[in-house]
């Protein structure tokens, strides 16, 4: 009967995951400043574990940046250790070898809490409108013509904005409100989605969410197993 | 297929005895017990009674999803509201659907079964008027939104004047965002003529309602004014107590229903709506029935039937 119970709570919790990243994806959209965010929806929206391995994602979005966000969130904790890392802190790179693939696309790293203990991390990605260089990327021969790098930086330290690297990135770029806007936006949908995670944490009394990422992590190898043979049964 | 859907929906609020066998859609449609419960042995790996729990949670969270998305795509903070539960299967599901979306107070209208079609008949008549104008607050021009703001109250006003003989209400509101933005937040407007004052007080407003729903202000961007929205309705008649019958006071009798945090099913009384005493809290587990639907109140709920035969149910505060 227990574990009647577990199996769907577990359940439910798991469509809650899906539902609390299409929220932030759908936050980002709804905040987002520029047109390729807010009208062609190049972006995305992730829950990670506290070892920063991806749970869910956002159906809202575009596939490009699937498999890279995946890997992105781990990158950030090589150089912020976990023990570092405070409520309120936001972390941000557009590195486009530990990012997402080019310099258009910045990564927003938040770490979530509850009760002051780190549980996960929720990311978020879009395309900005301008990164200064050329302009046009393909024009570009190297990365330095690309435009600005951003490497791994806390950009929010304690819920307080770091104005040094908004001027900076503002004073480097064509469009400085759409740019700032939309790292505003992508902040913003983290920290919806962070909080809508210590409120459903508390629903179902969770303390961690390792046991919820066993049973994702280790789904899908029999889910898509099975959904190969429905599918071969079906086309027979 | 839909009508397996329906079927299997059935089913499962049967079994969890949230619905009665003999007396749904007021005895007019007999529900085979038996055949829903072979239906739910029919799941592997689940006992008949948890198969049907499975089911109504996964409808309910799903509800609880569509629900937030709804919320955010009209800006509306979720956990202040009220929950109106109307339709025949709404008192079954308000509860759960309440306790994913942080919502402490239920009501179930009378005659909840037809809530559309009685809100439709006692709606005040009223015609709605929408016309853009942008405006940015940094460079406002009250001249030019007060006169359009006459013009369309005038309009709606003459509409709504052909449908009634009594006094017309007008509500006025407006759509605002950051400039740079796609998407807004519906701002109520005082009903005196806008002054730069007003338009301060209009920003601060929607940066309010922005942080709530958003987390953040954006500092240093202009806020646009886009488009305005007029409403001329017929007032609603005066409240007045309605002339209840007479409760019936019938004693409860008693109904076996699964309690999904417990894991198994137990008595609670069963009152039928008519035999409520008004104003008197029934603390849950406890239900509700009327010949078209069924109010459940689980623990941790209670319920009353206000003066004006809607039931109000709330929330203790604790998860039980």
């Amino acid at each position: 009967m227990n574990d009647m119970r577990q199996a769907l709570e577990r359940q439910v919790i798991w469509n809650r995951l899906i539902a609390l990243v299409e929220e932030q994806a759908q936050v980002l959209l709804k905040t987002a400043f520029g047109p390729i965010t807010r009208e062609a929806g190049d972006l995305s929206a992730g829950v990670y574990d506290a070892r920063g391995r991806m749970l869910a994602q956002a159906v809202t979005g575009t596939p490009g940046h699937v498999n890279t966000m995946a890997m992105a969130v781990g990158h950030f904790l090589e150089r912020f250790p976990v023990a570092s890392m405070k409520p309120g802190d936001v972390y941000a790179t557009n590195d486009p070898w530990l990012g997402t693939g080019h310099l258009f696309d910045f990564v927003m790293v938040t770490p979530a809490f509850l009760d002051q203990h780190l549980v996960g991390f929720f990311a978020s990605t879009c395309h900005v409108i301008d990164i200064g260089g050329k302009g046009f990327s393909a024009d570009a021969t190297t990365v330095y013509e690309e435009g600005l790098l951003v490497p791994h930086l806390r950009i929010v330290e304690a819920g307080e904005l770091n104005r040094t690297f908004f001027d900076m990135l503002s004073a480097n770029v064509r469009e400085p409100e759409q740019v700032r806007g939309d790292l505003l936006s992508l902040i913003s949908c983290n920290a919806v989605a962070a909080k809508r995670l210590a409120a459903m944490m508390r629903e179902f009394r969770l303390e961690s969410l390792d046991a919820i990422a066993a049973g994702p992590l280790a789904a899908p190898v029999c889910s898509t197993r099975s959904n190969a043979s429905l599918r071969i049964r079906r086309s027979a | 297929m839909s009508h397996d859907r329906t079927a299997g929906h059935l089913q499962k609020k049967l079994i969890n005895a949230r619905s009665h066998p003999g007396a749904f859609a007021g005895g007019t449609l007999k529900l085979n017990l038996k055949k829903a419960q072979d239906v739910m042995g029919a799941i592997k790996g689940l006992s008949v009674p948890w198969a049907a729990a499975g089911i109504s949670e996964i409808v309910e969270e799903n509800m609880a999803s569509a629900a937030r998305v709804h919320a955010i795509e009209r800006s509306r903070p979720l956990e202040r509201c009220t929950m109106i539960a109307f339709g025949g299967a709404a008192p079954l599901h308000a509860t759960r659907l309440a306790e994913r979306l942080g919502i402490r107070r239920i009501l179930v209208p009378r005659d909840a079964s037809v809530g559309s079609a009685v809100g439709f008949l006692r709606a005040p008549f009223a015609y709605e008027l929408a016309r853009s104008l942008t405006l940015r607050d940094d460079q406002f021009d009250a001249g030019a939104a007060n006169r359009l703001l006459a013009e369309m109250a005038a309009a709606a006003k003459a509409i709504v004047a052909a449908g009634t003989k009594g006094k017309i209400e007008i509500r006025r509101s407006c759509e605002m965002r950051y400039i740079g933005q796609g998407h807004e937040i519906v701002v109520a407007l005082p009903d005196t003529n806008l002054s730069l004052d007003d338009v301060k007080a209009l920003r601060e407003s929607y940066e309010a309602r922005y942080e709530e729903q958003f987390h953040m202000r954006v500092h240093g961007v202009p806020v646009e004014f886009l488009t305005w929205n007029v409403v001329a309705a017929a007032a609603s008649p005066a409240w007045q107590e309605p002339e209840l019958p007479a409760p019936t006071r019938t004693a409860p009798r008693e109904r076996e229903v699964f309690d999904l945090n417990a894991g198994n099913s137990g008595r609670c009384p069963e009152f039928a709506r008519d035999a409520l005493v008004p104003l008197e809290w029934h603390p849950g587990p406890v239900v509700i029935s009327e010949p078209q639907t069924t109010t459940v109140v689980p623990k941790g709920w209670r319920v009353q039937l206000a003066r004006d035969g809607h039931l109000v149910l709330e929330n203790s505060g604790q998860r039980p």
